[in-house]
């Protein structure tokens, strides 16, 4: 099976940067193609610049200015804002002169807080409390309460387990429920018990087990990869654990083929990786042992470290051995060692963890390999810049690198400035490195770090920028908050909660707990799957129904089709018109919250009322003069229900700004 | 005031739904302009290569592809072999199509009979494919690339790379319509408007285009509020205050609210009994998911309302037991997959012709792979036949050249050394010819690819096969196909369409 053949391309050519002309390569493909024209030749500024695309999306998202409706001017020099900690002395310090946006306002922080935390919105009791709180400590206090809470388990696991892409059946692996359940369950204990986002990362690389029974087995069973030799599995071992872990995706680039030639404007470290090099780093995982037991659906797979060559489960020879063609990558065959190496021959590879320039900790392997990886793997500074930043991303929705796992190690020490012309990759540097420090003086406890960055004022800044215009040069200072489109659970979740018609969910395969109330907590966002009887009138009568709305808004599969923030017309339809999930639960009759609004007499405060449930807010008077209007205009509970359909299909609604 | 179309001038100040005198014409036109663009793109412009691309077939406008998931015999259906003894008297394996292929007439006799009107229908026998997991190659028909490779988290499927090249700023319904998939491989990194539309045709409007039992007074009682009460935040051209991912939005939900009741697309939805009478093999009067999504397929096109492309799934062929008993590949019974099938396809490609589309549409049906053929077409322990790198494809329409049948290709007969259908024999195109010999590498061999066959469809519809789009998110480059060769036939290591079926 012919998987890239030969990269494609990029053969014979000859790049030249800052002044050095770069040896020609050597190549299978060039004697069977003959020279032609490299696929990934383009401008060079533009890949440089490669995060350009990424944020000329979100400059898109933002607001080019307030067409000035007569609204209150709300940007401040930065010299203004106030200083809570290092991320505010980096991010106001590099803004200069630009106009920052001012802090968000009371109502804007409690509703972004409380999705960011929990993923679904306050209570209006919890709104009108926060609002009228006069303590002036009083977001440092909601953050804690937020923070300590199961409904931050069940954000945030979601978060971990798009992280490790825990999912049940993916092109390449079957984890079958098993496997996913037991990997899901290990990654909610592990938040419950504030288990370190280190021993996560050593315990999901390294250990041994079952995936049935050790949940954390359940990430190397998804380097399983068919249709090729076993060196295949051993190279996707390697992808994952550093995609995941370092944020180093580009070794699936040099698995197949040398940097030089094809990434050389791409990543200044990798385009002097050679395959050799990479297969260094592979072959910590050449003794990852995996046998199959039992038959599906109870497919299992003891996962292990192999003791000597010829044992069951394991590579044939007790190595990474360059002997392979065919499979998924191209021929391995037998090349000179580096000048640094950890012996081997030229068909055999000895592991070497990598080294560059502010990090030089890497090295040879001892005995358990997967463990040393591991070791290595968490006092590399890659691991703590990316963490920090893949969870700055979750909070500020643009990455300090951006996309997360594009890293450029030669290209991220802000005391190792990279060679010309190359800039610094960050957008602050100083920040990452700083945080990635940070990270790992609080022990990489999560809630630790997600407090720190929320507790700042970059984190709490307004998302509106008014009285100046907003320049595309801004997104890189982080001078605004970045409204984010909420999330398919997230949405399903409000609509829930602000109507009291609460979920009944539960995937195929149970966990433990059973049924659970709330969409974000299934186990991967393909769930609940099972469908059940679908022909009963009320909420939610089966289960696909509401995996489809939450679907619509792009979920993701943790395989081929990533969680995704794009807008689209079947999302329209769903929130116009969903019966079972959505006008259902905006009926009188099956909605508890509904039935309490009806019972306020005052129009005013009913119409209140229902901002409050679904917007976390009160009308402002065009909102409510127009509301109260309509309230009046017919039978009340019908034009409740209205209301309530025109509250949940606004603009605000949809978005956590 | 009537522009150059004949239209009235819109007054953009009123919303055009607020005017009931406005003809369903302007409507669409209105709501066409409001989404002709995509917000998110990078304001560069997309680059391409610039290499001498060869010109493409471009016969088509549209395309039919059907999913046979579970995967089908080959030797059993498209790359019919008689095996004495095996074969089920009942297929009528005497039978040869006015072309000179031998097909399985008594399984699939409506198919049989469209060959005998002499329609162009040809069957891919030098098919092989990559893998043998029914995830894996699915997958891989569906993006038309390894699912391991570079991208492929992001692929979209083949469908969506036509939707990008085909979308009609004027379409009302979405390019892409995928039906009775339910999920799987959609527009990956692509913009949302070339997703495929997924959805399971029972005769009823798109889901959701209804405001449930409520109906439409209270609905537009309701939408109005909202447009109204939200109007701070939905500016008349864009610019509302939390940016243009809102804005778009607001252009979605206007696209949203113009296909609720709307009466030309519900009828290109509606079935009619007699069709789902027809396009079933039991003549049942509710007729078959699979009937009925292919009379949606050809009302979709005929309609010519935006859509482009159209895939259709169909599951129940991994039969590794029992094949030729039950609902499997039995023409005694009536529901069996076979039977469902033939007629849905065989009444389909009727309808396409006899209203002048089927030269204007490509359509193709194939499973994942094939199935085994033993030492010689015998079956499994089970009765059944197992999973098979060989297979068969079919290619109707499109103005292919293959009037009354035509083989691409051909496999070992029964008799010979070679178990029948095991493996490629005489490749029956040039490109694969340029492939027999084994010392090669890339080791492509000299069968018709996946990738081949993506590259067909491209070209078949006017699209460069060989573009390369910078704007995924590694920048890395994606390949309309992998591995395309750039030029006519000029290196036979490398994909390219099937120029063979046009001559």
């Amino acid at each position: 099976m012919n998987r890239k053949l030969l990269l494609l391309a990029c053969v014979g050519l000859v790049f030249s940067v800052g002044g050095v002309a770069l040896a020609q390569e050597e190549d299978v493909a060039t004697r069977a193609f003959g020279v032609a024209e490299c696929t990934y030749k383009q401008d060079p500024d533009e890949f440089r610049n490669r995060n350009f695309t990424v944020r000329t999306a979100l400059f898109n998202r933002l607001a080019l200015f307030n067409k000035g409706a007569g609204k209150l001017k709300n940007v401040v020099p930065p010299g203004d804002i106030p200083r809570q900690n290092l991320v505010d002395e980096e991010i106001f310090n590099t803004m200069g002169t630009v106009p920052s946006a001012g802090l968000s306002n009371d109502q804007e922080f409690l509703r972004r807080i409380y999705y960011d935390m929990t993923g679904r919105q306050p209570t209006p009791d919890q709104v009108r409390a926060f609002l009228g709180n006069t303590d002036p400590n009083k977001r440092n206090t909601l953050i804690d309460e937020l923070l300590n809470s199961p409904e931050f388990v069940d954000r945030w696991l979601v978060w971990l387990g798009d992280l490790v892409q825990n999912a049940w059946v993916q092109a390449t692996v079957n984890r079958y429920a098993g496997g996913r359940n037991a990997f899901h369950l290990y990654l909610k204990d592990a938040l419950v018990n504030r288990k370190s986002m280190r021993d996560i990362a050593i315990e999901t690389v390294s250990n041994s087990g079952n995936n049935f029974s050790n949940g954390e087995t359940g990430f190397p069973t998804g380097s399983i990869t068919p249709g090729g030799p076993i060196q295949d599995r051993v190279d996707t071992a390697l992808r994952q654990a550093a995609q995941t872990w370092l944020g180093l995706a580009y070794y699936d680039c040099v698995l197949c083929h040398n940097g030089n030639g094809r990434l050389n404007n791409l990543s200044a470290y990798f385009s002097g990786v050679t395959r050799r090099q990479a297969w260094e780093m592979s072959g910590f995982f050449a003794h990852l042992g995996l046998i199959n037991q039992g038959v599906a659906p109870n497919l299992s797979r003891n996962v292990f470290d192999c003791s000597g060559p010829s044992q069951q489960g394991c590579p044939p020879t007790f190595d990474y051995r360059l002997n392979t063609t065919n499979g998924n990558r191209p021929n391995r065959a037998a090349t000179p060692l580096d000048a640094s190496n950890c012996g081997g021959t030229t068909t055999i590879v000895e592991p070497q963890y990598h080294t560059y320039p502010g990090f030089e900790g890497g090295g040879c392997a001892g005995d358990v390999r997967r463990t040393d990886f591991a070791n290595f793997m968490v006092n590399d500074p890659m691991f703590g810049r990316n963490l920090a930043n893949r969870v700055w991303k979750q909070l500020f929705g643009l990455g300090l690198v951006d996309p997360v796992d594009t890293m450029d190690p030669a290209r991220l020490d802000p005391n190792n400035p990279p060679p010309d012309p190359w800039t610094f990759q960050a957008t602050h540097p100083q920040l990452l490195e700083r945080l990635g420090q940070k990270f790992a003086e609080q022990n990489y406890d999560l809630r630790e770090f997600v407090k720190f960055l929320v507790q700042s004022s970059a984190y709490q800044l307004s998302s509106r920028y008014e009285g100046a215009e907003w320049q595309f040069e801004y997104i890189n200072l982080f001078a605004r908050h970045f409204p984010r489109r909420l999330e398919g659970e997230e949405v399903l979740d409000t609509l829930a909660k602000g109507s009291g018609a609460i979920g009944n969910y539960n995937s195929d395969n149970q966990l433990p707990e059973g049924p659970v109330s709330w969409m974000i907590q299934m186990p991967e966002p393909v769930e609940p799957r099972g469908a059940g009887a679908c022909n009963n009138p009320g909420v939610d009568p089966c289960n696909t129904q509401a995996r489809n709305f939450a679907g619509a808004f792009l979920r993701g599969n943790r395989d081929g089709i990533a969680r995704g923030q794009a807008n689209s017309l079947l999302q329209q339809l769903y929130l116009m018109n969903d019966v079972p999930v959505l006008l259902n639960r905006l009926r009188m009759n099956f909605s508890p919250e509904l039935q309490r609004v009806s019972g306020i007499a005052d129009d005013n405060e009913a119409v209140g009322e229902l901002f409050l449930l679904f917007l976390s807010r009160l009308p402002d008077a065009s909102e409510l003069s127009q509301g109260v209007a309509h309230l009046q205009s017919g039978p009340r509970n019908d034009r409740i229900e209205d209301l309530a359909w025109v509250v949940v299909n606004k603009i605000d609604f949809l978005f956590n700004y | 005031m009537k522009d150059k179309n004949g239209l009235e001038s819109l007054d953009l100040r009123v919303p055009f739904w607020k005017k009931p005198q406005i003809d369903r014409r302007v409507f669409f036109r209105h709501m066409a302009t409001a989404v002709g663009g995509y917000y998110l793109l990078p304001s560069r412009p997309m680059q391409t290569i610039a290499s001498a691309a060869p010109a493409p077939i471009n016969r088509a406008r549209n395309c039919i592809f059907i999913l046979m998931a579970g995967a089908p015999s080959h030797i059993d259906t498209f790359d019919f072999k008689y095996i004495p003894g095996v074969t089920p008297a009942s297929f009528n394996p005497g039978y040869v199509s006015p072309g000179g292929v031998n097909f399985p007439q008594g399984l699939l006799p409506t198919i049989a009979q469209r060959l005998d009107e002499n329609l162009p229908i040809a069957f891919l026998r030098s098919f092989r494919s990559w893998a043998l997991e029914h995830q894996f190659a699915q997958t891989w028909t569906q993006i038309g690339r390894s699912p391991t490779s570079p991208l492929a988290k992001v692929s979209p499927h083949i469908g969506s790379v036509v939707s990008r090249e085909l979308y009609e700023a004027n379409g009302i319904l979405p390019t892409f319509m995928s039906l009775n998939t339910g999920g799987g491989p959609a527009n990956g990194y692509f913009p949302p408007q070339y997703a495929p539309f997924f959805f399971n045709p029972n005769g009823a409007a798109i889901p959701n285009t209804s405001h449930g039992a409520l109906g439409q007074p209270r609905f537009e009682s309701r939408h109005n509020l909202l447009l109204a009460l939200d109007a701070p935040l939905r500016p008349d051209g864009g610019g509302g205050p939390l940016g243009v991912a809102t804005d778009e939005v607001a252009v979605f939900n206007r696209q949203a609210r113009g296909l609720m009741y709307n009466p030309q697309v519900n009828a290109t939805f509606a079935l009619d009994p007699p069709d789902r009478t027809r396009y079933d093999s039991n003549g049942a009067a509710a007729g078959n998911a699979f009937g009925n999504a292919c009379r949606t397929a050809f009302q979709l096109l005929n309609a010519r309302l935006g859509t482009r492309f159209v895939q259709i799934t169909i599951g129940g062929w991994d039969n590794h037991t029992g094949i030729y008993a039950g609902n499997n590949l039995n023409p005694a019974a009536p529901n069996s997959v076979a039977r469902r099938f033939d007629k849905g396809l065989g009444e389909l490609l009727f309808d396409l012709n006899q209203a002048g589309l089927l030269n204007d549409t490509l359509v193709i049906a194939q499973g994942e792979f094939g199935r085994t053929v033993g030492a010689s077409g015998n079956l499994n322990g089970q009765a059944g036949r197992d999973h098979f790198l060989q297979q068969g494809v079919f290619v109707a329409g499109g103005g292919i050249n293959a009037v009354g049948g035509r083989a691409i290709g051909t496999t070992p007969e029964p008799g010979g050394g070679q178990a029948p259908g095991s493996i490629t024999v005489d490749p029956g195109w040039e490109r694969g010819n340029g492939r027999v010999d084994p010392t090669l590498r890339p080791p492509l061999g000299k069968h018709i690819r996946n990738e081949d066959l993506e590259a067909t469809i491209h070209s078949a519809l006017g699209i460069d096969y060989t573009k390369v789009l910078y704007d995924d998110p590694l920048r890395r480059g994606f390949e309309y196909v992998p591995f395309a060769d750039p030029e006519l036939l000029s290196n036979p290591y490398l994909y390219g369409p099937i120029y063979e079926l046009w001559q």
